[in-house]
């Protein structure tokens, strides 16, 4: 008899197996067949069959698996220098506020993170689908036109935008690093309007895409964003 | 659409497979009118665990060459994979963790309680479920934990410190030579031939301990050529 419900709960993890599609859940829904057929060859009389099926299903495969998927998804980033957005601070090392969300993305979603920089905005239109993702304080006024054919946009923080004397557009991080570092002061900028920081995706992967702003709009709602602002941008 | 279709299929196939298994399964004869085993083997091997006195004794030369699958296989996977280049460097000074597990503490008990368990199911096979297969298993499972925490090659090199790739190729070529051993005993090669011992004791069943124990080590070096040549590796197949 309890042999029999420790089948149905295996027979049950198989039909999750078969329509789940993320490759995590997968995984652990074949561990818990492993674990769910162990207990019925034990409620069977063969304890000998449940102890490897338990060993070899439940937990060497399952482990074997866990660490062999996250080599299978690289998140590949480029990113323009931005100060406290996206900044450079050794060799292969960079810290910021959008570099924090992106690796702790890419650690929820069993991706291998990496990044590479770019020169300035105009080299983006180079590199239109070499990345997955392109980062680092931008804003919809300052890419190339025509640029967002190849990129979803997704919209991070608000920020505020300004001309400056010379007519360049700058925002208000670039804008902070410049007073903080004492180059320049308040009164060069002309009137300030209203943008947003955003995170360009490339359209190739439009899971990628959706699975960002699901990501995005956990941690606006359980409140971590707000960590990574305090943390970062003051 | 055919995807899903077969998908579908696949999983009806298996529900019915599976339904049609338990069905069988309530028809099994009694245990008492099984075979002859059941009444011999105490008296013939001192196994209080049946299957290990099969296995053991019974069917030796299933188990042999079944632990010579098992070594084919490891072997395989380290000859082929050691051609192609690693993903980590064995100079590099950045440790090259297995990157499962965050926290050490717990990944040094689970190995601790693991590497104890694999060695009293392995001793205890003839006496209770488990046995060396099972024990070989769960202590490769332990070492693959540990390594979400330590350096792989730093396991690795202290396999080779231990000499433990060496002396399982020993392990290999000693089982069937302990089956060998029979021979001028008893007219049977592949049998036991050790004292039958008190059944339900430690030491009994003759040469099951020592033959568990032997696969068991065979087992947990051959798991962990296997899982340290994947990860090694990985990316790259």
């Amino acid at each position: 008899m309890l042999s029999s419900v420790f089948w149905l709960l295996s027979l049950i993890s198989i039909f999750a197996l078969f329509m789940s599609k993320d490759l995590l859940i997968n995984i652990l829904l074949f561990g818990l067949f492993g674990a769910f057929s162990s207990g019925a060859f034990m409620f069977m009389g063969a304890p000998d069959v449940s102890f490897a099926s338990f060993a070899l299903g439940a937990a060497f495969t399952t482990f074997v698996f866990l660490i062999s998927i996250r080599k299978t998804g690289k998140l590949t980033v480029g990113y323009v220098n931005a100060p406290y957005m996206f900044e450079e601070t050794a060799e292969g090392k960079a810290h910021g506020f959008e570099y924090e969300i992106l690796r702790d993305f890419a650690r929820n979603a069993n991706l291998e993170f990496e990044f590479v920089v770019i020169d300035s905005v105009d080299d983006l239109k180079y590199h239109s689908s070499q990345f997955d993702v392109l980062a680092g304080g931008l804003f919809e006024n300052m890419l190339p036109p025509d640029f967002t054919q190849h990129y979803y946009s997704v919209g991070v923080i608000p920020t505020r935008i300004a001309y400056d004397k010379n007519g360049t557009l700058r925002d208000l991080m670039r804008i902070k690093s410049l007073i903080v570092s004492g180059i320049q002061t308040l009164d060069f900028l002309s009137e300030s309007v209203a943008s947003e920081y955003i995170l360009l995706v490339n359209k190739h992967n439009a899971d990628l895409h959706s699975k960002i702003q699901d990501y995005l709009k956990k941690i606006k709602d359980n409140g971590n964003l707000e960590e990574y602002v305090s943390r970062n941008l003051g | 659409m055919i995807k899903k279709t077969l998908n579908f299929s696949v999983a009806a196939a298996l529900v019915f497979i599976v339904t049609a298994l338990v069905c069988e399964l309530k028809e099994i004869p009694a245990v008492n009118n099984l075979n002859n085993y059941t009444r011999t083997v105490l008296a013939d091997n001192g196994s209080m665990n049946m299957v290990s006195a099969i296995y053991l004794d019974y069917r030796m030369y299933d188990t042999i060459f079944e632990i010579t699958v098992f070594f084919i296989a490891a072997f395989g996977v380290s000859y082929i994979l050691s051609k192609i280049p690693s993903t980590i460097e064995k100079t590099d000074g950045e440790i090259n963790k297995a990157e499962l597990v965050q926290n050490g503490t717990s990944v040094n008990l689970i190995f601790l309680l693991s590497t104890i368990f694999a060695i009293y199911i392995m001793i205890t096979g003839h006496l209770g479920p488990g046995g060396g297969f099972v024990g070989g298993v769960i202590g490769g499972t332990g070492i693959l934990v540990l390594s979400g925490n330590k350096d792989l090659n730093q396991i690795e090199n202290d396999f080779e410190k231990m000499r433990i790739h060496g002396i399982e190729k020993y392990v290999l070529i000693s089982i069937p030579i302990i089956g060998l051993a029979t021979l001028p005993f008893t007219s049977e090669a592949l049998s036991n031939f050790l004292p039958v011992g008190t059944p339900g004791s430690l030491f009994s069943g003759g040469t099951a301990m020592i033959l568990n124990f032997l696969i068991g080590f065979k087992v947990f070096a051959g798991t962990w050529t296997i899982f340290y040549h994947f990860v090694s590796h990985r990316g790259l197949i």
